[in-house]
C-alpha cells in the first residue's frame, strides 16, 4: 500500500510540475504573481511588506506586471502547486486538484525539509527562528544564555514542562518541527486563523501559558507588546527563509537569485530590511554582515 | 561811570576776544554732541544685534538639551528597558530592542538639522555602569564621568569642536542610564554672519574658551588669522574701538557678548566707518574749539607775563632792601645764638655732674645698707648714723644711738676712747683697721674687724669717720677648730703628742727652776689589739675614752693627760714637790699605781664588761738636759719593760733596758734581711697517730744565726709579727713546705704524710691570701690534699666571715685546717662550729701537766671531747712523756707530737727517720733523735 501511495504521489508531482509557470511563461503572460501570506512585515496586508517590495523589484527586474495574491499557511503551497500537501511522518505527497494562484512564495517562508521536498528555495532572503514566549507576568524566568545554542535550546524546552503551549500546524510554529509533540506537552493547536500575528495576542487573551513565535514576528511584537510578553528563549536552531517556487521554476529561481545578489549589492535589501525589520541585525548579526 | 565799567573800556580787546570765543566753543560743544548721540544710536544697535545673535546661539545649545531629553524618552528605549526589566537574555529578545533604539538614533540624527546640514554626530545610550547599550553615528566617545539626575548645560569641547549633551534616562522613575549626544560644533558657524567692503566690512566669530579657537561664518580654526585672541579678555556688551582683526588697518569697533551658559562669545567686528558713517568724529569738534581758545590763552598769557616783569623789577627793589636789614638782624642773632650755646653746654656739664653725684650717694646709699654693719660718726665721734645690719647686730635702734658718743658700744673694761687709740694712725693715713670687741644692748660681748675710714672736709681736716664691723665668728671658730685639731686627741678629748711636748717643756723649765723632779709615765692598755680585733673598733674606742676619763681623775690640776695615739697614753706630773729622786720616784709611783688599780677596775663597754690592765714605764727629769724624745723613749722602754714582766705593772726606766730594745731592733733589721735572703730553715716535728703510726709532720721556722744563742722562734716570731715580717716569712715557709712535700710525694716512704704549717692572723687577713696559697701550690707541684694550714685563735673575730670564706676556698682544693693552740684563747664555740676545720691541736701549756693540773686534765677532755662533738680529729702537742700520751690515748686523743716521739729535725733527718719509722717492728724509740734535734 505504502508503495502504491508512493507511485501516485511522484505522479501528481510530475503532472503538477507540467502546469507550472517557469520564468518564460511569466515573461510571456507579462505578469509576476507573488503568493503572500499575512505575516509580521513580510507581507503587512497593507500592501506592502518586505517581501512585497521585493518581489515588486523582482517583477520589474524581469519587466512584467507585479500581482499580489494573498493566502495562508494551509492553502500556500496548493495555492503554488495546485495541489494540497500531505504529510504523513518524514513523507509528503501531493494530492487533488486546485487552481494554481501564484508563481512564487514569498512570505517569510521558512526553509523546512518536508518543503524541500516539494518545492526549490531561493537563495536565503532572511534569518529565522523559533522563540519560546510567556506573558511578562508568567512566573517562569528566560533562561540564562548557555554556551552554545543547543545548550539554549534544552534549556528553554525544559522551561515548558507542563505549561500549555500554543502553536500553529503547518507552519514554522509547527510543534512537529522541533521535537516538542509526544513529550506531554500541553499542546494548544491555534486554528482560529492561520495568521501567525494573532499568536501572541491569543496568548494574551489567555488561550495558553506559552506560545511559539518566530523571531520575525517576536521583533515585531517585543515592540507592539512591550511589557505584556517576554522571550524565555530559543526552541529551535537558526532557521532560513526564501522564497519557494515549484520545482520546475529554475530558471524563475535563477533569475530571482541574481536579482537578489544586485539588490543586497547595492544597498536596497539592507534600505527593507532596516525599514522592515529595523531590530533584526541585533538578533543574527552574522546574516547580515557585509561580505567582504 | 562805575569803577568796574571803566575797568571794562581799558580792557575792550580782552572782552571782544571773550565774546568770540565763547561763541565758537558753543558751535564746537553743539556739533560734538550732536556726533555723540549718532554714536550712542548705532552702539545700541549694535548691541541689540549682537544679543539677538548671541541669543540664537544659546537657543540652539539649549535645543540640543531638549534634543538629548526627548531621545532619552523614547519609546524604543523604554521597550528595551521594559524588556530588560523582564529578565529577556540580550541574544533572545533584547538584541531586537537594541536595534530598535539604534535605527531610532540614526532617524534622530538624520532629521536633526541646521538650515539643511545634518549635525549630530553620535548618539549613545549607555546603562547606569557608563557601559554601552546601543549607540550611532561616528566619533570619539566623549568622558561621562557620572550619570547626572537631570540635564546639563551642553559642553563644548573646543579640541574636539564638538558640542556634547548627556541626558538621565529613567524607568519607573529610576535613574537607569543616560542618551549622550555628540554635535558638531562648527554647525554653529551657519547662525553667523560675515560681510566684506572696503572699510573693513561686518564680520561675526563665535570665540570658544580662552580665545584660542574661533569660529566664523566660513571658517573654523585654532589661532584664526582674523581674530586677535585679545579679543577674548575685551569687557562684555561694550563696543570697544581696536585695530586688532582689522585686515587694512583700519579702526574697528569690536563687541563681545558672551553665549549664556556656554564658554563662548559672540565676537561681533565691524568697520568704524561701516557702523558710524563717514564724517569726522565727535572730537573733530572739540580741536576745532581748541584753536581759538589756544589763541586766546596765549593772549592771555603774554598780557600775564607783561605785566609780571614790571611787578619783578619792584620786587628785586624791595628784595634788596629787605636782605641789607636781614643781614642786619642776622649779625645780632648769631651772637645771641653763640650766648645761648655756652649757656646750654654751661647746664649740660652741671647737669651732668649732678647726675653722677647722684649716682655715688645712690651707691653710697647701697653700700651703706649691705650686709656689714656701719656705722658713721662725726669729727667727734658722736653717732649720726647706723646702717640696718648693726641694728641687727647690736639690738639697738637707730634713735638710741643717734647723737651718743660711740664709747658706748665700746666693750673694753676702762674708758680709754678707741678713737683716741687710733687717732695717730687716721690722722697718718686716714683710715684704722684692727680686732676690736663691742658690747650690744643685751650686754654680749662680740668681736669684730673694724675698718675706720676718715672722711675729709675742703679743708682736709676730718669732718666724719665710716666705721665698717666685720664679722670674726666664723674666722675665729675656725681658728679654734684648728687649735683642736692640732693640740687635742679627737676621740678623747686630750691634749695630743705637740701639746704634751709643748706642757713637758714649760714643766721642765719650771723645774729647773725650782730644783724639783717632774715625771712622764707612759702608758699602754694591756691587750688592747686583741680586744680591739676581738670585739672591733667602737669597743676599742669606748675602752679609750673611759681610760683616759679615769687617768684625768688620777691626775692633779697642774699635771697633764695626753693620748699618742692607739692605746698609748702619757701623763705628765708637771711637779713632783720633790727635790730628790727618791722621793720624786715614789710620789710618781703612787700616782702609777692608782692609774693601774683606776684601770683594773671593770668597765662597762656598750653592756660588755671589760677587765683591762695597763703597763706603765716612768721617767723623771729635774732639768732641761735630756731632750724630750730621749725622755719620752726611756718612759716607752720602761713600759715596755713592765710589758715583759707580764703586763699590769709599773717600771722605771733603767738604763740596762736601753740596750735591750737596741737589741731588739738590731734582730728586726737582720730578720727583715734573713727572709729577703729566704736564709730561713725548716724543721719538722713528727705527728704519730694512736697505733704509732707516722702520720705526718708540723714544719717549724729556725732562724740559724752564726751566734752562741741564736733567737728561737718564741723571739723572732713575736718581732716578726710587729713589724709586719711575718707575712713574708709565712709566705716563704709555706713555699719551703710544699716544695718538700712534693719532693716527699715521689718517696713511698713519705708520700702519705702530711706536713703542717702555722699560718698567723696577720696572714689570713690579707687580701690576696688564697690565691697566694693556690699559686704556691701549683708552682710547687704540692698536694694540696697533704697540705694542713694550723691557724690560732689570733685572727679578728669581726672578720669571721671574711676567714671562713677563705679557709673555705682553700678547702675546695684539698688543704686541710687545723685549730692551733686551742684553748689558749677566747675559743668561742659560736664561730668554732662555723669555721671549716679539720682538726682541733691542744696546747701544750694544758698537756704540759696534764697529769698534775686537773684544770688543765679538764680543759684536755673538754677539746677531745668537743672535737668529738664537732666531728673534728684532735691532736694533742708537746707530748713528752708515756704518761702524757697514756691519758690522752684513754680519753680519746689519738694524734700526738712531742718529745716522746721525736724533736723537730731538719729535713733530711726527717727522712731517715721516716723510713725507720716505716719499717715494720722498729718503734720510734730506736732513734737517737734528740742528738740530732734543733
Amino acid at each position: 500500500m505504502r508503495q502504491v501511495l508512493g507511485v501516485c504521489a511522484l505522479l501528481f508531482t510530475v503532472a503538477a510540475s507540467a502546469a507550472a509557470a517557469d520564468l518564460d511563461a511569466i515573461k510571456a503572460r507579462g505578469e509576476l504573481r507573488h503568493i503572500g501570506i499575512r505575516y509580521a512585515n513580510f507581507v503587512t496586508g497593507s500592501g506592502d511588506g518586505l517581501d512585497v517590495e521585493i518581489m515588486q523589484g523582482f517583477a520589474r527586474r524581469l519587466g512584467v506586471k507585479y500581482k499580489l495574491v494573498y493566502s495562508d499557511f494551509y492553502s500556500v503551497v496548493r495555492d503554488l502547486l495546485g495541489k494540497d500537501a500531505v504529510r504523513r511522518g518524514g513523507d509528503v505527497q501531493l494530492a487533488g486538484e486546485f487552481p494554481v494562484k501564484g508563481d512564487v512564495i514569498a512570505s517569510g517562508f521558512t526553509v523546512l525539509p518536508w518543503r524541500e521536498q516539494i518545492l526549490i528555495y531561493s537563495d536565503p532572503t532572511f534569518p529565522s527562528q523559533v522563540l519560546l514566549i510567556a506573558p511578562s507576568a508568567s512566573a517562569i524566568q528566560p533562561i540564562k544564555e548557555g554556551t552554545t545554542l543547543a545548550d539554549d535550546v534544552a534549556a528553554t524546552k525544559s522551561l515548558i514542562g507542563s505549561q500549555s503551549l500554543l502553536v500553529m500546524e503547518r507552519t514554522c510554529l509547527d510543534p512537529a518541527n522541533y521535537g516538542l509533540t509526544g513529550l506531554g506537552v500541553d499542546l494548544k493547536k491555534y486554528t482560529k486563523s492561520a495568521n501567525l500575528n494573532e499568536m501572541v495576542p491569543a496568548l494574551l487573551n489567555g488561550e495558553a501559558q506559552l506560545t511559539l513565535l518566530d523571531v520575525p514576528d517576536a521583533v515585531l511584537d517585543l515592540r507592539k507588546w512591550a511589557g505584556q510578553i517576554k522571550v524565555l528563549g530559543p526552541v529551535s536552531e537558526r532557521q532560513t527563509l526564501a522564497v519557494a517556487f515549484p520545482k520546475d521554476a529554475g530558471a524563475l529561481r535563477d533569475a530571482f537569485n541574481v536579482y537578489l545578489r544586485d539588490i543586497k549589492a547595492e544597498g536596497t535589501y539592507d534600505r527593507l530590511v532596516d525599514k522592515y525589520y529595523p531590530g533584526i541585525r541585533r538578533f543574527f548579526p552574522a546574516f547580515f554582515e557585509k561580505k567582504a | 561811570m562805575p569803577p568796574r565799567w571803566h575797568r571794562l573800556l581799558l580792557n575792550w580787546p580782552l572782552v571782544m576776544a571773550s565774546g568770540f570765543l565763547l561763541f565758537v566753543l558753543y558751535l564746537a560743544w553743539s556739533l560734538y554732541s550732536t556726533r555723540m548721540q549718532l554714536r550712542a544710536a548705532t552702539d545700541s544697535r549694535l548691541l541689540a544685534d549682537s544679543a539677538r545673535r548671541a541669543a540664537v546661539v544659546a537657543d540652539f545649545l539649549t535645543d540640543q538639551t531638549k534634543l538629548a531629553t526627548q531621545i532619552a524618552g523614547a519609546h524604543e528605549v523604554e521597550d528595551y528597558l521594559a524588556n530588560a526589566a523582564l529578565g529577556m537574555s540580550p541574544r533572545y529578545g533584547l538584541n531586537a530592542n537594541i536595534g530598535f533604539i539604534e535605527h531610532a538614533f540614526q532617524r534622530f540624527m538624520a532629521r536633526t538639522t541646521l538650515r539643511g546640514e545634518a549635525y549630530v554626530r553620535r548618539i549613545r545610550f549607555i546603562d547606569k555602569n557608563r557601559v554601552e547599550v546601543a549607540s550611532a553615528g561616528v566619533g570619539a566617545n566623549p568622558a561621562i564621568d557620572s550619570i547626572p539626575g537631570y540635564v546639563a548645560a551642553p559642553r563644548i569641547d573646543p579640541q574636539a569642536w564638538t558640542i556634547e549633551v548627556v541626558a538621565p534616562v529613567f524607568f519607573k522613575d529610576v535613574l537607569v542610564g543616560a542618551i549622550a549626544t555628540t554635535a558638531d560644533l562648527k554647525v554653529l558657524s551657519r547662525l553667523l554672519i560675515e560681510a566684506d567692503d572696503s572699510e573693513g566690512g561686518y564680520h561675526e566669530f563665535l570665540l570658544i574658551g580662552d580665545g584660542a579657537r574661533a569660529l566664523s561664518a566660513t571658517r573654523a580654526s585654532v589661532n584664526f588669522d582674523l581674530v586677535d585672541r585679545s579679543l577674548a579678555n575685551i569687557p562684555a556688551d561694550r563696543p570697544i574701538p581696536t585695530v586688532a582683526g582689522s585686515p587694512n588697518g583700519n579702526r574697528m569697533l569690536a563687541l563681545r557678548t558672551p553665549i549664556e551658559r556656554a564658554p563662548l562669545s559672540l565676537m561681533t567686528l565691524t568697520s568704524e566707518a561701516t557702523a558710524y558713517g563717514a564724517g569726522s568724529t565727535p572730537a573733530y569738534a572739540l580741536y576745532l574749539a581748541a584753536f581759538p581758545a589756544a589763541l586766546f590763552v596765549m593772549a592771555i598769557g603774554f598780557e600775564r607775563q607783561r605785566r609780571r616783569a614790571v611787578q619783578l623789577e619792584n620786587d628785586v627793589v624791595e628784595a634788596d632792601r629787605r636782605r641789607h636789614e636781614l643781614s642786619r638782624h642776622n649779625s645780632s642773632l648769631s651772637k645771641e645764638i653763640a650766648l645761648r650755646k655756652r649757656l646750654e653746654e654751661d647746664l649740660r656739664r652741671k647737669t651732668r655732674a649732678l647726675k653722677e653725684t647722684n649716682a655715688e650717694l645712690r651707691i653710697a646709699a647701697t653700700t651703706f645698707e649691705s650686709q656689714e654693719e656701719m656705722i658713721v660718726t662725726d669729727a667727734n665721734h658722736i653717732i649720726l648714723k647706723i646702717n640696718k645690719t648693726f641694728g641687727e647686730m647690736s639690738g639697738y635702734q637707730a634713735e638710741e644711738l643717734v647723737g651718743r658718743s660711740i664709747a658706748i658700744l665700746h666693750a673694753e673694761q676702762d674708758d680709754a676712747d678707741p678713737a683716741e687709740q687710733q687717732a695717730a694712725a687716721i690722722e697718718a693715713s686716714g683710715r684704722w683697721q684692727g680686732e676690736i670687741q663691742l658690747r650690744t644692748k643685751e650686754g654680749e660681748i662680740v668681736e669684730r674687724w673694724l675698718a675706720l675710714s676718715a672722711v675729709q672736709d675742703e679743708t682736709g681736716a676730718p669732718s666724719h669717720y665710716v666705721r665698717t664691723y666685720y664679722d670674726l665668728s666664723d674666722q675665729k671658730a675656725a681658728e679654734a677648730k684648728i687649735r683642736t685639731l692640732a693640740f687635742y686627741d679627737q676621740l678623747t678629748g686630750l691634749p695630743n703628742r705637740a701639746s704634751l711636748i709643748v706642757s713637758a717643756r714649760q714643766a721642765m723649765a719650771n723645774c729647773r727652776t725650782t730644783q724639783t723632779y717632774g715625771a712622764l709615765l707612759f702608758i699602754d692598755l694591756d691587750h688592747f689589739k686583741r680586744l680591739n680585733d676581738t670585739l672591733g673598733h667602737h669597743k676599742g674606742d669606748l675602752l679609750l675614752k673611759h681610760s683616759a676619763a679615769r687617768l684625768q681623775k688620777c691626775i692633779g690640776k697642774r699635771d697633764t693627760v695626753s693620748r699618742f695615739g692607739g692605746d698609748e697614753f702619757v701623763v705628765l706630773l708637771a711637779d713632783l714637790q720633790a727635790s730628790e729622786a727618791e722621793g720624786a720616784a715614789l710620789h710618781a709611783e703612787t700616782v702609777a699605781e692608782s692609774i693601774i688599780a683606776s684601770i683594773a677596775e671593770p668597765q662597762d663597754l656598750d653592756g660588755h664588761t671589760y677587765r683591762c690592765t695597763a703597763s706603765i714605764g716612768v721617767a723623771l727629769f729635774c732639768d732641761e738636759r735630756q731632750s724630750m724624745e730621749d725622755l719620752l723613749k726611756w718612759a716607752d722602754m720602761a713600759m715596755y719593760e713592765a710589758k715583759t714582766a707580764g703586763r699590769n705593772d709599773v717600771r722605771f726606766f733603767d738604763p740596762a733596758m736601753q740596750m735591750l730594745i737596741e737589741s731588739r731592733a738590731k734582730i728586726e733589721a737582720e730578720l727583715r734581711e734573713d727572709i729577703a735572703q729566704k736564709n730561713f730553715q725548716l724543721h719538722y716535728q713528727a705527728q704519730v697517730d694512736h697505733e704509732g703510726r707516722l702520720v705526718g709532720a708540723e714544719a717549724l721556722v729556725r732562724w740559724p744565726r752564726p751566734v752562741a744563742k741564736p733567737p728561737s722562734p718564741g723571739e723572732f716570731i713575736p718581732i716578726a709579727e710587729s713589724s709586719g715580717l711575718i707575712v713574708a716569712l709565712g709566705n716563704g715557709v709555706l713555699e719551703t713546705a710544699c716544695v718538700q712535700l712534693a719532693e716527699w710525694a715521689r718517696d713511698p716512704a713519705l708520700a702519705n704524710l702530711t706536713v703542717a704549717v702555722n699560718v698567723s692572723g696577720v696572714q689570713l687577713h690579707q687580701p690576696t691570701f688564697v690565691d697566694r696559697v693556690k699559686s704556691i701550690v701549683e708552682q710547687t707541684g704540692a698536694d694540696p690534699r697533704r697540705l694542713k694550714l694550723e691557724v690560732t685563735e689570733s685572727f679578728e673575730i669581726a672578720k669571721i666571715d671574711e676567714v671562713i670564706a677563705k679557709m673555705t676556698a682553700l678547702r675546695d682544693i684539698g688543704i686541710r685546717f687545723s685549730l692551733d693552740d686551742f684553748g689558749t684563747g677566747y675559743s668561742s664555740l659560736s664561730y668554732l662550729k662555723r669555721l671549716p676545720l679539720d682538726q682541733l691541736k691542744i696546747d701544750q701549756s694544758f698537756v704540759r701537766d696534764i697529769t698534775t693540773d686537773p684544770n688543765d686534765a679538764a680543759i684536755a677532755e673538754t677539746i677531745i671531747a668537743l672535737g668529738e662533738i664537732l666531728g673534728l680529729s684532735v691532736i694533742a702537742e708537746g707530748v713528752e712523756t708515756e704518761e702524757q700520751r697514756a691519758f690522752l690515748a684513754a680519753r680519746g686523743c689519738r694524734v700526738y707530737q712531742g718529745y716522746l716521739f721525736a724533736r723537730p729535725m731538719s729535713s733530711k733527718q726527717f727522712v731517715q727517720f721516716a723510713k725507720l719509722f716505716a719499717r715494720p717492728g722498729v718503734p720510734p724509740e730506736g732513734l737517737d733523735l734528740q742528738a740530732h734535734s734543733a
